[in-house]
């Protein structure tokens, strides 16, 4: 089953290529492209009388060059292409994002249902703690400020194990 | 220092030599203070801000009442703020210093136009205002004054008489047309009067059309356009009340003839009445009769040309650029029929073909160009 | 946790095909062209979408990926969602609830998106966008709370038509301005426009168009146009003038544009007068208030208000009228003026001194 997530990525992706199309950048020139990765590596420095000694960053020659086109051209060109959907087009686009927005709205409210379900019957027990056994409600109830760690924690299992303690326990010694 | 290392010295010696003398000496040799103070000569004299008038004090239009730097008070009602913040009345009135509930956070200076009134005016009550003009009374003056012109429109007088000259040309241009056809191809016995108001409601009709609204609408605007200046002909000549609704029942008679008799068509020239449902059996017609046709010479081109000339009539503008499009083609699409191969009476066209990146030559017999016929 | 994707069990449990099924939904709710209803419904087809008109073009268009499938697969997630809308509809006995359920049945339908974004939203067409269903009436509000509400409100605060005329306004009810009969231009009036007195010469056609659950049977309308600015020499100050007066309006949701077609002249309370302005008086405002009537009562023609000095504070007050909407334009002096006011049997305007002074 296709999912709205996948097609929602892969609109994002034709965006994109949108964009690339516009200004005809080489893959070579953007940082996640393979061949890019080639021409990565550390530069050979070699000394020339007057020459700056130090790069100014660290990418590589072409990378800078993409940079300083890119930032040499105005805002308005670096805007993508106009997207052309077609009506129809535009209408499935819309009803793929209301559906998506509805779906995530439902499970939205179903987790805060829940969570609110969960937080009712923690007050119930906590009350019906309070009626049975004062004592153990003020211990559950024990303010715990300053306290870093709860050293009672450990990792939470299904049954208690079968041997509690190892009373005769040694660290091993080198 | 080595002035006073040696007078030391000096006095040591004389010491030992027990001359008991202060020979310790303060010089002051000539110095001058290269630059001065960071703060000094930069104070300037006092600008004389604050307010100029006082509460409740009568002021007149321009005259200052705040001067400060920012808005320390804000301009409120009847008053006017200058580039640097100078406050000043905009009518004459009195002074009042006040706070607005609207603005918790600003003080206000404003011109309350009575004595006795205060400011702010309640939030949803309606703006004390001062007219502020006065009558011309001079009736030579008056009718001066009216006649005055801007600069804007006394450069433009020309050029606006000009365009109400060529507008009413052409309006009277299409009323003798319109009553042309009325007398000489409807016949519809109209007398001149009658006549007169019906060329009125036609041209009326034919703006309305051109202006875009449907037939019924057009009609309507047009007839009422009419009706509403009967009536006020009635009023102005006070004219009974029988005489008016005679009148406006020859209209009314007069313009569901003229709905019966006269169409518009598609150029907005005024033809014979064509009912809907005649329209649909023309239309059929003329489309019978062009599917039946094929244009291979000249002659046959002239013959379909002929067909079109009253298409005018029965079909809308879109209708008949579609027809004309789907019959008179330029050029004929490359289907078996028109491509040519053996035959030496052949045209050939270049065209980039987008799949495969080439160009290919589409070869056409000479009789698909309609223009070549 | 969030899940970034369907689970296989939603979009399985379809109901019925609620949006496909038109014995007792209304018409509009559906695309009118049968090819843009398939190219969205059944998929894209060879041809492209024939929105497009250039077939070159049609061509060449290309759609985003996986569009077809994504779309058929949210639209049957969305059809069993109203489906289920309907169906508490059936149970739903509260007016305003059942309202919402029907806002909300058909407000992710495609075909209506579709119907409600290309077509003409002010002259409807009521086989396309029909004002009578309530999922359109409900986009209509929120296309005209989007700009032309905020413009109107801007222009009546700017130009001070509150609080000069009346104290505030909660805007309801969408009113439109044309004036077909003067000049046969077919333009509606953007609020605030100055406009030449011979194009105000006749009375406009107004517009209602009422986005709320009204009966449009029982209610009734009443329209008022004042002008703030009519110079009263004896105070140095302005009065209000009535200039048109209209009570005891019926509309239909579809049917609304009120002209001399809709209303006799037992609705007429004051006949229009032109806007006439004087030479340098200035501009005026013409301030045109919509009220409702309150629970169908009659306004009577035969009050005792003068149209010359109008209060139209105390009118609304009396009878108890709820302002929902409004419209303004402005007028100056210009050559023409003296044309009206013969055609109409008004005196010779005065004429003011070009320099106000104190």
């Amino acid at each position: 089953m296709i999912k709205p997530f996948q097609y929602f990525c892969l609109f994002i992706a034709w965006k994109l290529s949108h964009f690339q199309e516009r200004h005809s950048i080489p893959t070579a020139m953007i940082p996640n492209g393979r061949p890019a990765m080639k021409s990565l590596g550390n530069p050979v420095l070699q000394f020339v009388r007057g020459k700056r000694t130090k790069s100014k960053g660290t990418l590589s020659p072409a990378l800078q060059r993409a940079v300083t086109q890119l930032s040499v051209m105005s805002a308005g060109r670096k805007q993508p292409r106009m997207l052309k959907l077609s009506r129809e087009d535009l209408v499935k686009h819309q009803t793929i994002q209301n559906c998506w927005a509805l779906y995530q709205k439902e499970l939205r409210e179903n987790r805060n249902t829940q969570l609110r379900l969960q937080y009712k019957s923690t007050e119930q027990a906590m009350q019906l703690l309070e009626q049975l056994d004062p004592e153990l409600f003020e211990a559950a109830n024990a303010s715990e400020a300053g306290k870093r760690f709860p050293l009672e924690m450990r990792v939470p299992t299904e049954y208690p194990p079968n041997k509690i303690w190892h009373y005769n326990h040694k660290t091993k010694e080198d | 220092m080595t002035l006073w290392s040696s007078t030391s010295l000096l006095g040591l010696t004389k010491a030992r030599l027990s001359y008991v003398v202060n020979v310790l000496q303060h010089v002051r040799t000539a110095t001058k203070k290269a630059a001065g103070s960071r703060t000094s000569m930069k104070d300037s004299a006092g600008r004389r801000l604050g307010p100029k008038k006082n509460e409740g004090q009568a002021v007149n239009p321009g005259e200052i009442l705040m001067r400060q730097r920012g808005t320390k008070f804000f301009p409120g009602e009847n008053v006017g703020i200058g580039k640097d913040h100078t406050i000043f009345a905009l009518e004459p009135g009195f002074v009042r210093f006040y706070l607005d509930p609207f603005h918790p956070k600003r003080k206000f200076v404003g011109v309350a136009l009575k004595e006795k009134s205060k400011l702010p005016t309640p939030h949803f009550a309606p703006r004390v205002r001062r007219f502020g003009r006065q009558l011309i009374e001079n009736p030579e003056m008056a009718q001066k004054e009216s006649n005055s012109l801007s600069r804007k429109q006394y450069l433009a007088r020309d050029s606006i008489a000009d365009g109400i000259e060529k507008r009413e040309s052409s309006r009277q241009a299409i009323s003798l047309q319109f009553s042309k056809v009325i007398s000489d191809t409807l016949d519809l016995g109209f007398d001149n009067n009658v006549a007169g108001s019906a060329v009125a409601y036609l041209i009326r009709l034919r703006s309305s059309l051109k202006n875009g609204f449907n037939l019924a609408d057009a009609q309507f605007y047009a007839r009422h356009y009419l009706e509403q200046e009967l009536e006020l002909q009635a009023k102005r000549e006070s004219w009974t009340d029988e005489v008016l609704s005679t009148k406006l029942r020859e209209l009314h008679g007069m313009t569901t003839k003229i709905d019966h008799s006269t169409s518009f068509n598609n150029r907005l020239e005024l033809i014979k009445h064509i009912s809907q449902s005649e329209r649909g059996e023309r239309k059929a017609e003329l489309l019978k009769r062009l599917s039946e046709m094929k244009v291979t010479t000249l002659k046959e081109k002239r013959e379909m040309e002929k067909l079109f000339h009253s298409a005018a009539d029965f079909l809308t503008r879109s209708e008949e650029v579609l027809i004309r499009r789907r019959f008179l083609k330029p050029v004929l699409p490359e289907t078996e029929a028109t491509v040519a191969n053996t035959d030496k009476n052949f045209n050939v066209q270049k065209r980039f073909n987008h799949s495969r990146r080439t160009i290919d030559s589409i070869p056409r017999a000479k009789t698909a160009f309609l223009s070549k016929l | 946790m969030l899940r970034r994707s369907f689970h296989s069990s939603v979009a399985k449990k379809n109901g019925a095909k609620i949006w496909s099924d038109f014995s007792n939904r209304k018409p509009s709710l559906s695309i009118a062209n049968s090819k843009v209803k398939s190219y969205i419904l059944e998929g894209s087809s060879q041809q492209g979408p024939p929105s497009i008109r250039r077939r070159s073009n049609r061509i060449k268009y290309q759609s985003p990926e996986n569009i077809d499938e994504t779309f058929k697969t949210c639209y049957e997630f969305l059809e069993t969602r109203a489906a289920s809308k309907y169906a508490a509809l059936e149970q739903e006995k509260d007016a305003s609830k059942r309202l919402e359920l029907a806002v909300d049945a058909e407000r992710y339908n495609p075909e209506v998106l579709y119907n409600f974004q290309y077509n003409d939203k002010l002259e409807n067409n009521p086989s396309v966008i029909d004002y009578n269903v309530p999922v359109y009436r409900r986009l209509g509000r929120e296309h005209w709370e989007s700009y032309g509400q905020m413009l109107l409100m801007q222009r009546l605060e700017t130009l001070a038509a509150i609080p000069d005329t009346l104290p505030t306004l909660v805007p309801k009810v969408e009113v439109s301005l044309k004036f077909p009969f003067s000049t046969g231009v077919n333009k509606w009036v953007e609020p605030g426009e100055i406009l030449s007195s011979n194009a105000t010469s006749f009375p406009p056609q107004i517009k209602i168009q009422e986005y709320d659950d009204v009966d449009p049977a029982t209610q009734l309308y009443t329209v008022l146009l004042v002008n703030p600015d009519e110079p009263n020499m004896d105070n140095n100050s302005f009065k209000t003038t009535l200039q048109y007066g209209l009570v005891n309006l019926k509309v239909d949701f579809n049917n609304n544009t009120v002209d001399a077609r809709i209303f006799t002249k037992d609705n007429v309370l004051a006949p229009y007068l032109p806007p006439v302005p004087e030479k340098n008086a200035g501009t005026q405002r013409f301030v045109l208030w919509l009220f409702r009537q309150q629970n169908s009562a009659q306004v009577p023609l035969d009050n005792n208000s003068n149209r010359d000095n109008f209060d139209i504070r105390r009118f609304v007050h009396d009878h108890k009228l709820q302002a929902v909407g409004a419209h303004l334009w402005r007028s100056q002096w210009d050559n023409n003026v003296s044309n009206v006011r013969n055609k109409y049997g008004l005196p010779e305007g005065r004429v003011f001194h070009r320099v106000r002074r104190a």
